[in-house]
């Protein structure tokens, strides 16, 4: 040690701070390169941790002490970075332009417009999204006096030499398999989000170069490093391209940290996660206006080390040792008895290098610092006092280091090294790992080509990607349940489901096939979204009093042919009813659906005309009676539909559309029976058999038209609301399981809306088929851990509170914080993806015009309904213009 | 369940206390490290003032004790406690650091490392206001505080470099001027070098 770094160390200012700042020779994927040092870098990728149970989040702790265990002896950087989720990075996932075996398919534009809508709405939110890299350094490189020398014989070659490239690319994807498995999942940081986290720094905004051959050097590289940053005492000013001030920044030391870290209640790096500055400021903003609460997104810098063993053991007994020297020379002098300090200390170095020798703790030393950035002065300060208050709460102090914003700035800067290092800290590794700094919330697809449905709105926000056709492609469970309270927004979800799986851009060229079974009658807005997305859809309204409905789910319509006649059979006798007469008549209904069978066309009501020749050529009374029964039974109502005389049937959709079907009043018509119970059709009356007969005519044609080979290969979904009212029958039940578990086989999707829990979680079938929920608010406790069971929730009391409050409506305004109590947040749920994460999630429309489309309030549907009746007069009175015209025409002609 | 570290930052960067000196029982005694601050303030200050006292005087007096001996001493003492605003720093190393601040580490940061020409860096007056937020910068960086004094003194000149601008002046020429140019051109290279035409003419 030199006399200079003697007297630096003796007065507090060691360390590099004199340093060049970084000088940038080339940006490859997971890999910064500078004069100095070749860095490696990842990405750490998000734990959806908002959720987890505290003995998970134990185990996760764990795990990430494990973790570091593989950064020892080397020198790393973990950097966080907000940036916003952008519409055109969204739109390029989605690969629009991908061709599938089938080509292109006719609504192409559709999609465009359908998606574009998306990403211009991700723009308007602008949904800030933090990305977390590791920066772990593979070696040092030339120094700056070997620099100068080889520059005098003008060797300085600037360029990266391609044999030291590859060398160092195959270190990075060396360690980086070896970081891969730990609980951060880390992956190599692409070029483009490297060169972005440096020019980001600059705060200017610029374009980033495009890699050649995945690299960034020389002269892009030079230009994406232009910026001007002026350091002032206790903040930095970056100056834009014009010379102007584009924004203001501080960077904070964390300078101290309680004796002992524990989690929960410490995560010292996650608490920056949603961060907000006070609303009650007084102070205005450029035009006058009260600045408000704002999002501080304040970011976190830390370099560390993790020494090996032996040094972390050497470096403990050192302290220990002087400690203890402390202590022997007090008590031989006056003082007597050393310092609390030095006892303590030589107690704690003495515990450490007990756990350091039978490894139950690593030593981590850091060096953390927090940037915040702002537009002004104003909204620094506020957001400091924000960083600062967090950090107090937590007992850690959060200092401005005045005078050092230079080179606290400068090694927050990827590839650079640490400047100030007498703020470190000296921790054990679960101490750090008390950070959380890979926590956060994250759920849904990875797949970049899946369309959003929100946002998650925990700790951090990222876009949820879902498609209801996704677990089937991938051969898991075929079902998606919404479940929770009425007016929550659980039909609107499905609504826009059901869309994104007919737009979706992994459709390739398939056609995909949709059925919406909608019998409480709010989901017709479907039908105009639709229209309005030119999205082919098939609306069909099965009204019981309608006489033009009369044998529209006629067995032998709706079901495969083979099965036809079994179907029609037990569809008259279960009209019929469970009697003396059903048995006695049994046998003559058989032969009634034979004779009917064998008809050109044949009919449920052509078999009731054919049991009337037989009870006319029959002196038994039985077949008269059986014959009246069902003639009166199928004249009128449910009845009707599935055995009365067609009139002016329309025909059941069996293309690649979306099919809403209406049946007004069906479910609630039918007779209820407790879950794991049979009711005896004894016991209903004639309208609820008619009604079971209708349902098994409606679910018998859609399981023949899902398993049509017209339809094999296509995304197939079945979205069925209210299907607590399905669930509380015998025959919905068995669809239902049925559906559930053969449906994955037949590549047949089920979306079920239910507002009853404990119905789907009981149903044993079923619930294993499950691959994803949705779970809105729950009023009672029962319902609420039966969500928090299957959302895999631990089922405290933390749990069942924000199921609880998950339509607790909160305002950014205090203001119209009165207001806000009337309102329901509706559209907010807990998501449990497929790989059994679950986080709390906004589905989002993503422009008003859905929004009032998908609209299942009654004045939305009133007022849909008046639209319609409107554009109907209007329709008419044009086409009656034209016949006039037409008149017109021809008279003149 | 829950998880616990600990901080070791106090016990591994203990900092020792001098309990004797030259076999004389110093108590409690001070830190190591103000010991050698003070030898070293105690002889840096009297390699200024001996000196002259010596040459405009007779040497240090007894009436003279508190000049040689109370400034080190006051450093030393107040220069070694512990800032308010960061616990982990002395007033002396702060103080050392506004120092470097103001003659070095303000020094702006263009293109990560380009040559900061004098006009690019912060001046001296924002330097030393700058420490009191009432820099010019600080306004600029404000436009809430430019709005409440809009007068042109107010008004900080941006301290990046003037823009550039290009003013291309399109000149038109006539075919007879580039066939000029093309004869001249040939003659030019026809012509032998002028080195040899003096050889010849020599000769």
């Amino acid at each position: 040690m030199s006399i200079k770094e003697k007297a630096g160390a003796l007065l507090g200012l060691t360390g590099d701070r004199d340093a060049q700042p970084p000088t940038y020779r080339a940006i490859a994927p997971g890999l910064t390169v500078t004069d100095d040092a070749a860095w490696a870098w990842y990405e750490v990728a998000s734990t959806n941790s908002d959720l987890l149970g505290q003995v998970a989040r134990d185990q996760e702790q764990d795990k990430a002490d494990i973790a570091l265990g593989q950064l020892a002896g080397r020198e790393w950087h973990l950097k966080g970075l907000w940036g916003h989720v952008s519409g055109s990075t969204y739109l390029t996932g989605l690969d629009l332009d991908a061709e599938g075996d089938q080509g292109r398919i006719p609504d192409e534009d559709a999609r465009r417009v359908w998606h574009a809508e998306r990403a211009d709405d991700l723009d308007h939110i602008s949904l800030p999204t933090k990305k977390r890299l590791l920066g772990v350094k593979l070696r040092e490189r030339d120094g700056a006096n070997r620099r100068k020398v080889k520059s005098a014989f003008g060797l300085d070659d600037r360029r990266i030499p391609d044999a030291e490239l590859r060398q160092l690319q195959a270190a990075v994807q060396q360690l980086g398999h070896k970081l891969n498995r730990t609980v951060w999942k880390v992956r190599i940081a692409a070029t483009e989000d490297l060169a972005w986290s440096i020019a980001r720094e600059l705060h200017r905004d610029t374009a980033l170069p495009v890699p050649e051959q995945d690299v960034i050097s020389g002269a892009p590289l030079h230009r994406l490093c232009s910026g001007k940053v002026m350091p002032m005492s206790d903040h930095l000013v970056f100056l834009g391209a014009d010379g102007r001030p584009a924004g203001v920044a501080a960077v904070l030391a964390l300078t101290d940290f309680p004796d002992e870290v524990s989690t929960p209640g410490q995560e010292w790096l996650a608490v920056l996660n949603g961060l907000e500055t006070s609303a009650l400021s007084d102070d205005l903003d450029a035009d006058g206006m009260p600045r408000g609460a704002m999002s501080v997104l304040a970011e976190e810098s830390v370099r560390g080390i993790v020494p090996k063993s032996r040094a972390a053991l050497k470096r403990v007994d050192d302290a220990r040792k002087t400690a203890k020297e402390q202590r022997k020379s007090a008590e031989k002098g006056a003082a007597g008895e050393p310092d609390d300090d030095i006892t303590q200390a030589e107690d704690e170095a003495r515990e450490t290098l007990q756990r350091l020798k039978r490894r139950e703790t690593r030593l981590v030393h850091t060096h953390p610092r927090i940037v915040v950035s702002a537009a002004d002065r104003i909204d620094l300060e506020a957001k400091i006092t924000a960083v600062q208050a967090a950090y107090e709460d937590m007992g850690i102090t959060a200092t401005v280091c005045v005078d050092e914003q230079r080179e606290l700035w400068l090694e927050t800067l990827p590839g650079d090294r640490v400047r100030v290092p007498d703020l470190g800290h000296w921790q054990e590794s679960s101490a750090f790992t008390a950070s959380w700094f890979w926590g956060g919330a994250a759920v849904g697809s990875k797949d970049a080509r899946i369309p959003c449905i929100g946002y998650t709105t925990g700790s951090t926000q990222s876009l949820v990607r879902f498609l209801a056709t996704e677990s089937v492609e991938y051969g898991d469970a075929p079902v998606i349940a919404l479940t929770g309270r009425t007016r929550r927004g659980k039909t609107t979800a499905m609504q826009l489901m059901l869309l994104d799986v007919m737009l979706a851009p992994t459709n390739y060229g398939r056609m995909p096939w949709a059925v919406l079974i909608d019998s409480k009658g709010d989901a017709g807005g479907i039908a105009a979204a639709a229209a309005e997305y030119d999205v082919p859809c098939n609306p069909l309204r099965i009204d019981e009093n309608a006489q033009a409905m009369s044998g529209q789910l006629d067995g032998f319509l709706t079901s495969d042919p083979d099965h036809a006649a079994e179907t029609v059979r037990d569809q008259l006798r279960l009209l019929l009813g469970s009697g003396e007469l059903a048995q006695k008549g049994s046998h003559y209904v058989t032969r009634a659906v034979a004779f009917a069978a064998e008809e050109p066309k044949p009919r449920a009501w052509k078999a009731i005309r054919a049991l009337g020749k037989i009870a006319e050529g029959s002196s038994d009374q039985v077949a008269r009676d059986v014959y009246e029964t069902l003639r009166a039974v199928t004249r009128s109502g449910w009845g009707r539909l599935v055995a009365g005389e067609e009139d002016q049937r329309v025909e059941m959709p069996t293309d690649s559309t979306l099919t809403v079907l209406e049946v007004p009043g069906l479910f609630q018509a039918l007779p209820e029976a407790e879950p794991g119970t049979r009711t005896s059709p004894d016991d209903w009356d004639d309208r609820q058999r008619a009604a079971v007969a209708v349902l098994r005519g409606l679910l018998s044609w859609c399981t023949t038209v899902a398993a049509a080979r017209s339809l094999r290969g296509r995304p197939k979904v079945i979205a069925v609301p209210e299907v607590h009212l399905l669930t509380a029958t015998q025959d919905g039940r068995a669809f239902l399981t049925q559906q559930a578990r053969m449906g994955a086989a037949a590549g047949l999707s089920m979306i079920l809306d239910t507002q009853d829990v404990s119905g789907i979680a009981s149903m044993i079938g079923l619930a294993e088929s499950i691959s994803a929920v949705f779970g809105f608010a729950q009023a009672t406790e029962s319902e609420q851990r039966r969500l928090a069971s299957m959302v895999g929730l631990h089922e405290d009391e933390d749990t069942l509170s924000v199921i609880n409050n998950l339509d607790t409506y909160v305002s950014a305004d205090l203001a119209a914080e009165g207001e806000s109590e009337n309102l329901v947040r509706r559209g907010h749920c807990i998501y449990r993806d497929r790989r059994d994460q679950a986080a709390t999630v906004q589905f989002r429309l993503p422009s008003q015009c859905l929004i009032d489309l998908l609209n299942t309030s009654a004045a939305a549907q009133a007022a849909r309904y008046e639209d319609e009746e409107r554009r109907a007069a209007e329709r008419e009175r044009i086409h009656g213009d034209e016949d006039d015209e037409g008149e017109v025409y021809a008279d003149a002609g | 369940m829950s998880r616990t570290g600990r901080t070791l930052t106090r016990t591994i960067e203990i900092e020792p206390r001098q309990h004797d000196l030259f076999g004389m029982d110093l108590g409690e005694g001070p830190l190591r490290g103000q010991l050698v601050f003070g030898m070293l303030c105690f002889a840096v200050w009297l390699a200024i003032t001996l000196p002259p006292s010596f040459l405009f005087g007779s040497g240090p007096s007894p009436n003279s004790a508190l000049w040689f001996l109370a400034p080190p001493a006051a450093l030393t003492v107040l220069g070694w406690r512990r800032t308010d605003e960061n616990p982990r720093r002395r007033k002396v190393t702060q103080g050392l650091l506004a120092l470097r601040y103001v003659i070095s580490g303000h020094e702006p940061i263009v293109t990560m490392g380009r040559h900061v020409a004098r006009s690019d860096a912060v001046r001296l007056r924002d330097r030393v206001a700058g420490r009191f937020g009432k820099g010019d910068l600080l306004a600029l960086a404000d436009p809430t505080r430019l709005h409440k004094a809009p007068t042109k003194q107010r008004q900080a000149r941006p301290r990046g470099n003037p823009r550039v601008t290009f003013r291309p002046v399109a000149r038109t020429y006539g075919t007879d001027y580039t066939a000029r140019v093309v004869q001249q051109e040939r003659r030019h290279k026809a012509r032998p070098p002028r080195r040899h035409a003096k050889k010849e003419k020599a000769a």
